[in-house]
């Protein structure tokens, strides 16, 4: 999943983004309104952390016109501005969620994996598919009863493809969601974290939960039972 | 407790019964001397009547006689009159027959023709008598009466005469009566009426009083109806509306600061606390792990350097911490600006100095100096871009003027007030950790503790000009080398961001005291 982090602390920037990626979620940071408002505008993102107060252009003005430019992403303010009416007009002004500063991390994670369910669709965080069970508030995978050890990159790959299950998802969808600016995706990293992947989580002799269509990309099915 | 409806009760109740009373008493006293100057008038003309008819007697048992008044009402049994007449030998020559053979009193008249006076009638009841002088009627062409008044020494004759003072008194009494009823009646409904009135006067009062009791905690926002008051009241409400719109701006200002504080200590809090959870979350390698206590050392710093700079702020009103002594100005102008020379550079500022040479001053040179950094490092931070900087130093009789002015193209007449206050900045995003927005707060405080004062103003809506007027030499005033200025206090500066809003961080001086 990949997340814009629009704040103008660095030091807070650096530890959001440091705790967001080791959680599995593809992070960018803007440090100003203008500099997000670029970023909200050229990607496709699934949630975008949005401090209120910036130089250049402030929170508020960025959310809505990008709401005006018709651009859904899941939005939660993060901001020192306390009272019942900077929440009201943060909410009305288009944003999903409102956070205060200070935060606890957790919370903050609990909320941007709430905004990327919204997202998708999904309501309940244990999804089951066939003999599959994924958690993902614990962000923890189990095939058969038996837990599977997955790095960040590769549950986040897992999720994107389950939040999409039954439909191709192209390499350049998975490459904007899982990769953020930091990372250079070489040509093949998707078919080799793909690969790598398959190796944990398919049974031996068995078909692929994730198949290959060639030319246009993967697409998840659930096992059997 | 004074109470003006008890005061004016008390004044005024009093008084109108006094002046009932009075009136009433002047009006029976009135009353009472025309009735009786009527009745001794009735009385003399009833004593002349009498006299008249007393003639002198040649033969008989006296010298005079009156067959005619002896028989009217001087001889019934039941409420008669009385007279009697004597001769000027001092013998009772006739008396009226309702006497008895008593006599009456007489009283000596000392020339006058006629007095009166009360006394006790012989059958027991009040009454009233006159007595006058006259000469008995006679016979003109006869002269016998001549001699029988020489037997009786002189043709003088004195009369008394007495009645009953019934008629006197009776509607005397009435009016009496009258009058005290009417004083009774007229006290109590003054009571009433006062009362009432005054509590009608008093009204708008108690109504201005339930006014406040009612609005208690959102007071401040109120204002007293100026315009439906009574006159006495109208400068009480307009004096009250002028303290309610001070203590409402104080208040205001207040809160402000306050919200000001919690935010400014909110966002590094946060850092701190996001900080720390990632760290214990994902306990990393030990370069991040360093990094990660520079940054938590940075905001403590941060932190520090707020709470140390509200501390002054709070605690330098009282206390100078001024040591005074001769300072060159020119020699503090160019310390302060060696650090901010690349900066200003860097933003292509062209910057102009007017200090004419050896301007000494009677002041503190680490608050000048911190005073100077400040100020010159704001102007370097926000001049626009390419602007001018320009210092003026002026020497008066009295004072000192030290005028640094630069182009500012991001505030507006309405912002100048604000300038001073804590943690005001013209663009709200409080992005830049370096400036917490004390630093023009502070150089008021340090101007306060020199006996200067600062000021800001705005020439021509572009050309921003702060002012700080040094009194000239004087006596050292209270000094307290103990004092510590904030750390870092130069460093903490307040102004308007340029154009874009960005606000970046300059070289400023940190002047440490020496």
């Amino acid at each position: 999943m990949r997340v814009l982090l629009v704040e103008d602390s660095e030091r807070l920037c650096r530890s959001i983004g440091t705790g967001l990626r080791r959680s599995g979620y593809a992070v960018d940071v803007a440090t100003s309104g203008t500099e997000g408002l670029w970023y909200a505008q050229s990607n496709d993102y699934d949630v975008m952390i949005l401090d209120l107060m910036l130089p250049g252009l402030d929170g508020l003005s960025l959310l809505r016109k990008l709401r005006g430019e018709g651009k859904e992403t899941h939005v939660l303010v993060l901001t020192a501005k306390d009272t019942v009416e900077d929440r009201v007009v943060g909410l009305r002004a288009g944003a999903d969620d409102y956070l205060i500063k200070p935060f606890a991390f957790d919370e903050l994670l609990a909320r941007v994996e709430a905004l990327v369910r919204r997202r998708h669709g999904v309501k309940n965080p244990r999804l089951r598919l066939g003999d599959l069970e994924m958690d993902t508030a614990a962000r923890t995978v189990i095939r058969e009863g038996a837990p599977i050890e997955l790095s960040p990159r590769e549950y986040a790959l897992l999720e994107y493809l389950v939040l999409h299950k039954g439909e191709v998802v192209s390499r350049s969808d998975i490459e904007a969601h899982i990769y953020d600016d930091r990372a250079e995706p070489m040509s093949n990293v998707v078919d080799a974290a793909v690969y790598a992947l398959r190796r944990k989580l398919d049974k031996p002799g068995a078909p692929s939960m994730i198949q290959t269509r060639r030319g246009m990309g993967y697409v998840f099915q659930a096992g059997e039972p | 407790m004074k109470s003006i409806r008890r005061q004016l009760i008390g004044g005024l109740l009093p008084a109108i019964l006094v002046l009932a009373v009075a009136s009433g008493a002047g009006l029976y006293l009135y009353v009472r001397h025309v009735l009786m100057s009527e009745f001794d008038a009735a009385l003399n003309s009833r004593a002349r009547a009498v006299a008249a008819a007393v003639r002198w007697e040649d033969e008989g048992p006296g010298p005079v006689s009156s067959p005619d008044v002896s028989s009217a009402d001087f001889s019934r049994e039941r409420h008669p009159a009385f007279f009697q007449v004597w001769s000027a030998d001092g013998k009772s020559r006739l008396q009226s027959g309702s006497l008895k053979g008593a006599n009456l009193p007489q009283v000596g008249m000392s020339g006058r023709r006629s007095s009166c006076w009360n006394l006790a009638l012989p059958d027991g009841r009040e009454g009233r008598a006159i007595e006058i002088k006259f000469v008995p009627a006679h016979d003109d062409e006869d002269e016998t009466w001549r001699k029988t008044a020489e037997t009786v020494g002189g043709k003088d004759m004195t009369l008394v005469l007495a009645q009953s003072r019934e008629p006197l008194e009776e509607p005397l009494g009435v009016l009496l009566t009258s009058l005290l009823i009417a004083t009774a009646a007229m006290a109590g409904g003054v009571v009433v009426v006062v009362a009432l009135a005054v509590r009608r006067s008093l009204r708008p009062l108690a109504r201005v009083a339930d006014e406040a009791a009612a609005r208690d905690s959102v007071l401040l926002g109120h204002r007293f109806p100026v315009d439906d008051v009574p006159a006495e009241l109208a400068p009480i409400c307009r004096r009250l509306n002028d303290l309610l719109e001070r203590l409402d701006e104080a208040f205001q200002r207040e809160r402000r600061f306050t919200s000001d504080v919690a935010h400014e200590l909110r966002t590094p809090i946060a850092e701190l606390k996001s900080l720390s959870e990632v760290a214990l979350k994902w306990p990393a390698d030990a370069t991040s792990a360093a990094a990660g206590f520079q940054d938590a050392l940075d905001i403590a710093t941060q932190m520090e350097r707020i709470v140390t700079t509200l501390l002054f702020l709070a605690r330098g009103e009282g206390r100078s911490i001024a040591a005074l002594q001769p300072v060159d100005i020119d020699e503090v102008l160019k310390e302060a600006w060696r650090s901010l020379e690349a900066p200003a550079r860097a933003r292509q500022l062209s910057v102009e100095f007017h200090v004419p040479p050896q301007t000494i001053v009677h002041s503190d040179r680490t608050l000048l100096l911190a005073i100077a950094a400040n100020l010159l490092s704001n102007a370097v931070q926000y001049t626009t871009r390419g602007g001018k900087i320009r210092c003026d130093v002026t020497g008066e009789e009295e004072t000192t003027r030290l005028v640094i002015g630069n182009d500012n193209e991001s505030l507006a007449a309405d912002d100048l007030p604000h300038l001073f206050e804590p943690f005001w900045r013209k663009d709200t995003s409080r992005s830049d950790s370096h400036h917490s927005g004390l630093g023009l707060s502070l150089v008021q405080a340090y101007a306060k503790h020199l006996g200067a004062s600062v000021e800001a103003s705005l020439i021509d809506s572009h050309w921003l000009e702060i002012s700080l007027t040094i009194p000239a030499l004087r006596e050292s005033t209270v000094q307290d080398p103990t004092s510590k200025l904030p750390d870092g206090a130069g460093s903490l500066s307040k102004a308007p961001s340029t154009g874009s809003g960005q606000v970046s961080s300059t070289g400023e001086s940190v002047p440490a005291r020496s």
